[in-house]
């Protein structure tokens, strides 16, 4: 395609330019992290960031003015997400919901005192092991759980982004967390930190 | 409070946003149920956990500075084709008689004209019609063939269609095209409609030809592959070329090659949705 040089650029494609930059570049940060997040890597992320963004700057005339812009850039980036990695990649394995709560059960029976286990499990996790234990969540629950734990945004404003109840973000981060935590006792008895029965 | 009732409550409670009296409620029930308090305890750690690990951070300067340059890059991504159509619809919105008009529409009057089966001709240097659909799409972009019209209204290119005897030609009308253009030529006798959407950042080109015209195999051929495709689902992308992509499609009678340096993805999402 040819490049036209900024001099020709028409006075309201630069107008539209620099409304986009003000209006959404702001909230980049937030994107990058649910990024780093979702993909794992830095790579990755950039390539879903600028896919993004070129995406929400081509449909700027479809963003409607005075919505929640973050929510807005938040969806195209999902979809991006969705339509370009999830196919490249394995999904994450089913969880099997039982397990989990035999988990959670054996846990809520144990002995082991809570600050025995913050010290002594969670408290040898590494960033990357969290991050791995991370990924490996279905995605509607991983979504939340960066949403809520990492980005510290609110109920109702994860529920704008994903566009669902405010319940179901309720039962998504609880399950979410549930499943984290099954998933960090995994790695913490493969690494020795408590004992594997 | 009954366990089953604490349970669900935990993440509302952790993240701060029960009422004070359920959380009261709640904070009984965590002092005498030992096994709830244990869970309690460990989700609450778990989000701790997350956050001590997983913290926010900026995104990094090298990676903010590529963002803002493929967004300078895209604002700039303007072919010729788009400065040309852009320049006529300014021009009409100098002149009053025009602006008055809904429709935009800019005819340069080549119906039937032999001037637009000369230049068919000229640039179709293969009967393959994704080497031509290609080779005009561009040509289109480098400014050396030019639309015969320039509607803003899809039903204005379709009329322009429909009175050079290209009954078959289809013009989908898209809520993200900015303008629209059409050429009508032929190729070796054969009906050929060329149209041209404008999107804000992008350009599709559609090559349109009758499915008989190009299924006989006498003077039109496509790929076998394609033919294939075609045959068993109605579309096909053809999976060669790095800088734009092609969509093949049939439509009732009519064969449609798109090409555009849109993603596939993107491009497959405007032609369904339209």
């Amino acid at each position: 395609m040819t490049r036209v040089p900024p001099s020709v650029i028409s006075g309201s494609t630069r107008e539209r330019h620099k409304e986009f930059e003000a209006e959404a570049l702001p909230h980049m940060d937030l994107l990058y992290n649910f990024a780093l997040r979702t993909t794992g890597n830095v790579d990755d992320a950039r390539d879903l960031l600028q896919e993004t963004y070129l995406k929400a700057y081509r449909f700027w005339n479809k963003y409607e003015k005075g919505t929640n812009i973050r929510a807005w850039l938040f969806r195209i980036m999902k979809n991006s997400y969705i339509n370009r990695y999830r196919k490249e990649t394995r999904e994450p394995s089913k969880v099997d919901y039982d397990d989990v709560e035999n988990f959670y059960d054996s846990i809520r029976s144990s002995s082991t005192d809570t600050n025995d286990l913050q010290e002594k499990f969670f408290g040898g996790l590494l960033g990357d092991e969290v991050t791995a234990a991370l990924q490996s969540l279905p995605e509607e629950f991983r979504t939340v759980v960066i949403l809520c734990d990492i980005e510290g945004l609110t109920y109702e404003e994860i529920a704008e982004f994903l566009e669902c109840p405010i319940g179901t973000v309720r039962s998504r981060l609880h399950r979410g967390r549930k499943l984290l935590q099954a998933k960090l006792f995994e790695y913490a008895k493969k690494q020795g930190l408590i004992a594997s029965d | 409070m009954k366990c089953t009732e604490a349970n669900d409550l935990f993440g509302e409670a952790i993240d701060g946003s029960v009422p004070l009296s359920t959380r009261n409620s709640l904070l009984e029930h965590l002092g005498r149920c030992r096994g709830c308090r244990k869970s309690y305890e460990l989700e609450m750690i778990t989000k701790a956990v997350v956050k001590s690990r997983c913290s926010h951070v900026g995104t990094p300067p090298e990676i903010v500075h590529t963002i803002v340059s493929a967004l300078n890059k895209s604002s700039q991504s303007v072919s010729s084709l788009f400065d040309w159509i852009q320049d006529i619809l300014t021009m009409d919105r100098l002149l009053p008689a025009l602006a008055a008009s809904v429709a935009i529409v800019v005819a340069l009057v080549f119906f039937n004209s032999p001037t637009a089966v000369e230049e068919s001709d000229v640039h179709t240097a293969s009967n393959d019609v994704i080497f031509q659909s290609l080779r005009n799409f561009a040509r289109f972009q480098n400014g050396e063939l030019k639309p015969t019209i320039v509607a803003n209204k899809a039903e204005d290119i379709h009329q322009y269609l429909d009175q050079s005897g290209m009954n078959f030609a289809i013009v989908q009308p898209m809520d993200c095209c900015r303008s629209y253009g059409a050429l009508a030529s032929e190729f070796n006798g054969i009906k050929l409609a060329q149209i041209v959407y404008t999107m804000s950042d992008d350009v599709m080109y559609v090559y349109q030809v009758r499915k008989t015209n190009v299924f006989d195999g006498s003077t039109l051929i496509i790929p076998p592959a394609a033919r294939v495709a075609l045959e068993k689902t109605g579309w096909y992308t053809d999976p060669h070329h790095p800088n734009c992509n092609v969509v093949l499609w049939i439509a009732d009678q009519t064969l449609c090659a798109a090409v555009s340096s849109m993603k596939k993805d993107e491009m497959l999402a405007v032609l369904n949705r339209n």
